[in-house]
């Protein structure tokens, strides 16, 4: 029990993070599309039709909703992982409420897997809309680190199993006398 | 096989309060309120060592195995 403090000290600190980027990420892509024609280069190149310089108020709105789908699990995420972390804050280290935290974030991490790689095709489309018959982009793609994503997604997932044994533990140790 | 767990009935005969066990025994009235009221999952030995010892008797005399009506004849 030597740990509890620094579970409890630490914990504090990762709530306030997750928390912080909970709003963060739905603030940043509204941001990022809102003014997606005013930021360097460097940033909306890779994004930007060859041949345009600019992109039209309708591919920018639609863009943004593409990017909402990977943001909202995000924030699916980060909100299970604020809740983990304030159960931790609050010295609750092994009960039913962690367990579901962990399985739902396993949950995220493979809905995150999932949004990302939907988010590309999406993404796709909703920058060449407008675009002359034949101009029009349909992209697919599967990335490693959607791989990796789906692997974290797993063990997160066992993770759950292994905190529900040791919740059980811990339950029978408490009802021994 | 249900456990019963008879700690009342032996505290009623010795004349003593629970405070008194659980002080002798060395554990808490709600942890000794959880094991007279069979709510334990478990009884250490220890635990059953210092309860007998205190109160002069034997295992038996606080844990009775009864029949529940599930048992086979």
């Amino acid at each position: 029990m030597d740990n509890l403090p620094r579970i409890k000290r630490m914990s504090r600190l990762l709530c306030r993070v997750a928390g912080l980027f909970l709003w963060s990420i739905p603030t940043g892509c509204v941001l990022f599309w809102a003014f997606f024609n005013h930021l360097p280069e460097a940033m909306t190149g890779p994004l930007l039709i060859p041949g345009r310089d600019a992109l039209p108020l309708l591919n920018r709105a639609l863009c943004l909703a593409a990017a909402l789908l990977p943001a909202g699990v995000a924030m699916y995420g980060f909100l299970t992982l604020r809740r983990l972390f304030g159960l931790y804050a609050e010295g609750e280290i092994f009960s039913r409420r962690n367990v579901l935290c962990y399985r739902e974030l396993g949950m995220a991490l493979l809905y995150w897997a999932l949004a990302t790689f939907l988010h590309t095709p999406l993404l796709s489309l909703a920058l060449s809309v407008g675009m002359p018959e034949g101009q029009r982009q349909l992209t697919i793609g599967l990335d490693s680190m959607e791989l990796v994503t789906v692997f974290a997604g797993l063990v997160a997932l066992v993770i759950s199993w292994v905190m529900d044994e040791g919740r059980s533990i811990q339950e029978e140790q408490a009802l021994t006398i | 096989m249900p456990i019963r767990v008879n700690l009342d009935i032996m505290l009623a005969r010795r004349k003593v309060s629970s405070k008194a066990l659980a002080e002798a025994v060395g554990i808490t009235q709600a942890n000794l309120s959880i094991l007279k009221t069979g709510k334990a999952k478990a009884i250490r030995f220890s635990t059953l060592e210092a309860i007998c010892r205190f109160l002069d008797c034997s295992p038996g005399d606080i844990l009775e195995c009864t029949k529940s009506p599930d048992d086979p004849e």
